[in-house]
């Protein structure tokens, strides 16, 4: 079942008082149940694909559908907290805030009560496979593939069906760099979730169902 | 095995697995790793056997019993077989009453026989309910969260994802009602509300034939409050910011100085011009401002004669305090063997004669003023042999102008008899008698009254100008200097002794003003100071704020939280900088809550306004990194 829709969407923002086009007539589909890899080289537009699917901004030109609906049209706050995560390369886990604290927000941002909410949220985090010692830990305490997993956890917790992760294994070694490609199969292929993953690592790439490939601004179907 | 594999093996679902763990009947071993439940053989063997039990309508304490080796198996489903049989009779009476009710019809039929006989039957309770009992109690005990079961079916649609639930329902006995009008799929099951969801499975490349059969798990979860009372949400909101304040402490501690040091300056601000208030209010303690009625041209050598209207405005003015009045008059004292003449004076106060209470000595220490009496000159009364307590008699004159107004001349007023009743060292009179009979002889004499001296002070002095105004009124001149012959016995001018104290109050008022006049400004600075300090902030938690954007947190929670977390600093600055000022006695407690007022809301509004603009950044642009 198509869940996303990406139709003849671009893209430009104003960077140094210079205009730059970052996706242009961008058109694809992601469905629900399978991996899929963007790739391409730095500044083809990949991530800025990934920020608009997230809802972060609205594109230029053109229209996204998430389930059939002009995203321009939803509260894309709540798009966010109730159907799409992101996970991104620097983790971005909240400093301050503790792993369980972390898993927790997304929750909480639902109204969920606190009680279900540490029960929800350790529960994602022993499905990322991290162990309980973990739970009270602050994020410079934990190493890179750590906080990664912290962040799918949290992606998780927020119970949405569209997972995006931007670059999640850039700043992990090879053997984080399988864990959490593990992680983020299994959510597309047994948890039925349409992962979008920005990758510029090929062989990472190579475990999607789909690979499309970005250059310019430009999407291409990635013939493996 | 995980509790997916048993859960397929056995064919109980994950809620009645742990519930039968939680009643004692199983107990998996952990993974040590990640706390997952860990099924072996024995354990599937043991949840198989109590499912066939369960099945047979054991109760579950019985089947503890058997599987603990406190009863063995045969006794037990011995037991079971005689109530099955006790059952199946009980079965057999309701198939009976149908059979009879058939029988009767309608025409003949004894309604309240068949029901007496039908509710004995009921007593006795159903077989295969107790599996339903089960899942009843095994979603009580779980709280009633979450269940889920898989279909072989193409699911895509909320109707078909309800139509998989019912099913599974009617199988397992629950009380579902369908919940119409609503875009999930929402549904009833024992009164609680559910959310189901379909994930859709991918076909296994390899594992049994059934299990590529199977193409999605259908997940009923209860559906938690999502709409918090008031009071929760606003406790948890403030659990949220204390605990932001608590863990950035190196900031809030910064905050809080910068807070205390405003609020500081503030209270020795307001401290200065309250000082200065108070001075100016009690300016008129310090400074006495006094005041004696003069002739116009200011030469006073002539003596003065003060018409009936400005005695009488300056008697009946309420903002003058004591006064001091004198009459001029001339005495001649009337001996056995000669005339002496001598100046007196009639007054209403021993101060009116520049005498204090020591001066005079008395024959009785009374000091009542009252009655004919006089003080006389010491060395006058010396010198004529007179004694204190001894009678003069007197005639008595008053002064009054020629027809030019040039020279006073004297008017005879009475004959009298004083009595001496004190002495002194006097100055210019030689007999100093009570106003009140000088007036007396006045009016005796039948010549009209004129105080030759009013000398008075102002009891407010606050109030100054309102005299002076009071006073041009009533006709008085200023004094003017010069000299002149015409009408300089008329005292119409006066002249108020207040320099030093104008001087003193316009030096106060203008250090107020110029105090009131940078108010706006010290307002001002304080709101500068929340606008910078939250600016400083905001810098170093943006990547902070970007991540709660990107989460899903709108514009207006995250505004809300971080413009909550300034005010609480800047009311525990406004604390310390009370507790500092009040120990070194800075001000007061209403110029705190004034100062603490004024500071909370410039530096609030300067705080939102920055929040307001920095809150307008690019969530991608800081999430990149990029500006």
């Amino acid at each position: 079942m198509e869940r996303i829709k990406v139709e003849d969407v671009s893209y430009s923002y104003i960077s140094k008082y210079q205009k730059i086009d970052a996706l242009r007539q961008v058109s694809c589909s992601f469905d629900e149940g399978k991996l899929y890899a963007v790739i391409g080289e730095s500044g083809s537009g990949k991530s800025t694909l990934l920020s608009l699917l997230a809802g972060l901004d609205l594109p230029s030109e053109g229209t996204i559908y998430i389930d059939g609906e002009d995203l321009a049209s939803m509260d894309r706050d709540a798009y966010r907290r109730d159907k799409a995560s992101v996970v991104y390369q620097s983790f971005h886990l909240f400093p301050l805030l503790t792993a369980l604290e972390n898993v927790m927000y997304p929750l909480e941002l639902k109204g969920v009560p606190g009680r279900e909410a540490r029960r929800r949220a350790m529960d994602c985090i022993a499905q990322a496979g991290l162990p309980e010692k973990i739970l009270r830990q602050y994020p410079k305490m934990m190493s890179g593939g750590e906080q990664q997993r912290v962040a799918i956890a949290r992606a998780l917790a927020a119970e949405g069906d569209i997972l995006l992760a931007d670059e999640p294994t850039g700043n992990l070694d090879t053997e984080n760099e399988e864990i959490i490609a593990g992680l983020l199969l299994e959510c597309a292929h047994e948890k039925g979730y349409t992962v979008v993953l920005v990758t510029h690592s090929l062989e990472l790439a190579r475990k999607a169902d789909v690979i499309y490939r970005m250059k310019d601004g430009r999407m291409m179907r990635y013939d493996r | 095995m995980n509790t997916q594999q048993v859960e397929q093996m056995t064919g109980i679902s994950r809620q009645n697995i742990r519930y039968y763990e939680k009643e004692g009947l199983l107990s998996p071993k952990r993974d040590e790793g990640n706390g997952y439940r860990i099924y072996s053989r024995e354990d599937v063997e043991i949840l198989k056997r109590v499912k066939m039990l369960r099945m047979l309508g054991m109760q579950l304490d019985v089947i503890r019993s058997v599987l603990h080796g406190e009863e063995s198996l045969e006794e037990a489903v011995v037991r079971q077989r005689e109530r099955l049989l006790e059952h199946q009779k009980q079965l057999k009476a309701a198939a009976d009453m149908c059979e009879k009710i058939r029988r009767m019809g309608e025409k003949d039929l004894d309604v309240d026989a068949c029901l007496e006989q039908m509710e004995a039957m009921e007593r006795q309770g159903g077989m295969f309910a107790r599996f339903r009992d089960d899942y009843k109690k095994a979603a009580e005990w779980e709280d009633k969260k979450e269940f889920s079961f898989y279909v072989d079916a193409n699911i895509k649609t909320k109707e078909e994802i309800l139509r998989s639930v019912w099913e599974y329902g009617q199988t397992h006995g629950m009380e579902l009602q369908k919940v119409h009008g609503r875009e999930e799929a929402l549904f009833l099951a024992d009164g609680q509300m559910y959310r189901a969801a379909c994930l859709r499975l991918r076909p296994r490349e390899r594992g049994k034939e059934e299990e590529t059969k199977r193409r999605a798990l259908i997940v009923c979860r209860r559906c938690t409050r999502e709409k918090r009372t008031g009071r929760v949400r606003f406790l948890q909101a403030v659990h949220i910011v204390l605990r932001n304040i608590r863990r950035q402490k190196k900031r809030s501690a910064l905050q809080v100085l910068v807070c205390m040091a405003a609020v500081c300056f503030g209270m020795l601000y307001q401290d200065n011009i309250d000082g200065s208030r108070q001075q100016l209010a009690e300016l008129d303690e310090i400074y006495t401002v006094s005041g004696e009625v003069w002739n116009y041209n200011g030469s006073m050598n002539s003596g003065l004669r003060i018409a009936g209207k400005y005695a009488d405005a300056l008697r009946e003015s309420p903002y003058l305090g004591e006064m001091e009045e004198k009459v001029d008059l001339n005495a001649v004292l009337l001996g056995e063997q000669e005339e002496v003449p001598a100046q007196a004076a009639g007054i209403n106060c021993l101060a009116a004669g520049e005498l204090e209470p020591g001066d005079v000595t008395w024959e009785d220490e009374g000091e009542s003023l009252d009655g004919t009496w006089c003080v006389m000159d010491k060395t006058f009364m010396e010198k004529r042999g007179l004694e204190l307590g001894d009678q003069v008699t007197a005639e008595i004159s008053g002064y009054q102008e020629d027809e030019m107004a040039v020279v006073l001349l004297t008017v005879p007023l009475c004959t009298v008899k004083l009595e001496i009743a004190g002495y002194a060292d006097l100055a210019a009179e030689d007999v100093l008698c009570p106003l009140s009979e000088a007036r007396q002889w006045f009016d005796d004499g039948g010549v009209e009254y004129m105080p030759s001296r009013m000398r008075f002070e102002i009891k407010d002095a606050g109030k100054l100008n309102a005299f002076k105004k009071e006073m041009d009124e009533a006709g008085f001149m200023e004094v003017t200097a010069g000299f002149g012959a015409t009408g300089i016995y008329k005292g119409n001018a006066l002249v108020v002794d207040d320099r030093a104290y104008v001087e003193a109050a316009r030096s106060i008022e203008k250090n107020i003003r110029f105090l009131m006049a940078f108010y706006p400004l010290v307002l001002a600075l304080m709101m500068v100071t929340g606008y910078i300090v939250s600016c400083l902030v905001m810098q170093d938690r943006r990547m902070e704020l970007a991540v709660m954007r990107a989460l899903g947190t709108g514009r207006r929670r995250v505004f809300l939280q971080i413009f909550s977390e300034h005010v609480l600093m800047a009311a525990a600055g406004c604390a310390c900088g009370a507790l500092v000022c009040l120990a070194a006695g800075t001000g007061s407690p209403g110029a705190f809550f004034r100062v603490a007022g004024a500071f909370l809301l410039c530096y609030s509004a300067g705080a939102c306004v920055s929040l307001a603009v920095a809150g307008r950044f690019s969530v991608i642009a800081a999430l990149m990194g990029k500006e």
